[in-house]
């Protein structure tokens, strides 16, 4: 009995640990270790004293009003869930279509989700879902690592202007640009079938997203996102995720289609 | 016409209340939080794969008659981030397994605590042992 007792502490412990756990040799040298560990409070690391470096690994905060839930039994961030979340409900009034398409999505208990099928994310969607994304800023182009789908995206940072007619796609194309302290990125083209959150609030060709990445210092980031889509919203609406450096962590692979057997469990 | 759309919006938004995320795919779509389900086997084999491990398990019955059942958990990469690695669960271990069992009713669930009996390790699927979904 005790050493089921020791042992079940050791792994209470365990699972107490964070996704830092992994790589601790291999530290974020972008981040200052004070007293054996990384100071995620430390000011911004910036490139060469002008925009600040928004390089690292990010993980999306938990929901600090959500409760564990899921096949995973964690708390899922909080636009992860619902984009919406929050306005009062209704406040984001959806045009006829797309509140049809909304409704069929609930009423199919999830089961029409394109991650259910391994299909992506989507932007800006994937910039909640609950798997690390790494950033790489050079000058003239920021790349975002997904590991979600081990998936990626582009933004340009050269001037461009966006695409006429742009290929439909699930990330859009995004253009960048600094203003000040903050990456203004545009991203229009998507595909008219993404799920913006698990509740699978719906978009259309029209779609408009704007985010604006801030790094407030070394261990934070936010990502204060702007729907603009007037063929399946009356207005545009807003929300920020805020997400935590993993300073010591990184990247694993995830092939969804390497083991995805749940649809075929669905009634 | 603005206040149809705000009224059919909150309601979209109670139906919502009772659905249950998953990182992947909606728990609601695959299993049922009314049918807990407990029992106690060996495992037959792991598959340490994305979108979700799975682990499987032989379980015997009263009479003797042997059943395999299929249990899933988080997916590997969110497993190891919070303490566990691909030899925590082996082939050959046996073990109690708590959960909740699938809507069709084939012989699957979701493993929600796993107790390697041989140790007394309690695992879990993600990171809080044994609450609801």
């Amino acid at each position: 009995m005790r050493i089921a007792s020791a042992a079940a502490a050791t792994i209470s412990l365990a699972l107490a640990m964070h996704a830092s756990a992994q790589w601790q040799k291999v530290p974020d040298k972008n981040v200052p270790i004070e007293a054996g560990k990384p100071n995620l409070a430390a000011r911004a690391p910036r490139v060469n004293r002008s925009t600040p470096d928004l390089s690292g690994v990010w993980f999306p905060d938990p929901d600090p009003n959500g409760k564990p839930g899921g096949l995973e039994q964690i708390v899922f961030p909080r636009y992860f869930v619902n984009v919406t979340a929050d306005y009062q409900p209704g406040a984001v009034v959806l045009q006829p279509e797309a509140d049809a398409t909304f409704k069929k999505r609930l009423a199919s208990e999830g089961k029409d989700q394109p991650a259910a099928y391994c299909k992506p994310d989507g932007a800006p969607a994937i910039n909640s879902a609950p798997l690390p994304f790494k950033i790489v800023q050079t000058p003239k182009l920021v790349m975002i690592l997904y590991e979600s789908n081990t998936d990626f995206r582009q933004i340009f940072l050269d001037g461009r202007k966006p695409v006429e007619d742009p290929l439909p796609r699930w990330m859009g194309y995004s253009t960048g640009r600094w203003d000040g302290d903050t990456l203004v990125v545009d991203t229009v083209g998507f595909v008219d079938h993404l799920w913006l959150d698990a509740m699978g609030h719906p978009n259309t060709s029209q779609l408009h997203v704007v985010e604006r990445f801030r790094r407030p210092d070394a261990g934070h980031l936010t990502i204060e996102t702007t729907i603009d889509d007037p063929g399946a919203y009356v207005k545009p609406f807003t929300y920020t995720q805020p997400l935590t450096l993993q300073p010591d962590s990184d990247l694993l692979e995830y092939y969804c289609t390497e083991n995805e057997k749940d649809v075929q469990h669905y009634q | 016409m603005k206040r149809l759309l705000i009224a059919c919006s909150t309601a979209a938004i109670g139906v919502a209340s009772t659905l249950h995320i998953s990182a992947h795919h909606s728990f609601t779509a695959e299993y049922d939080i009314k049918k807990p389900i407990s029992m106690t086997g060996t495992v037959t084999s792991v598959e340490w794969q994305n979108p979700h491990t799975w682990f499987y398990i032989d379980v015997k019955d009263d009479a003797g008659n042997v059943t395999n059942w299929g249990m899933e958990l988080a997916s590997p990469n969110l497993l190891v981030r919070n303490g566990w690695t691909k030899s925590t669960l082996k082939t050959g271990d046996l073990v109690d397994v708590e959960g909740y069992g699938a809507k069709n009713g084939k012989n699957i669930g979701n493993a929600r605590t796993i107790v390697i009996k041989a140790t007394g390790q309690r695992l879990v699927a993600g990171s809080s042992a044994g609450s609801a979904p």
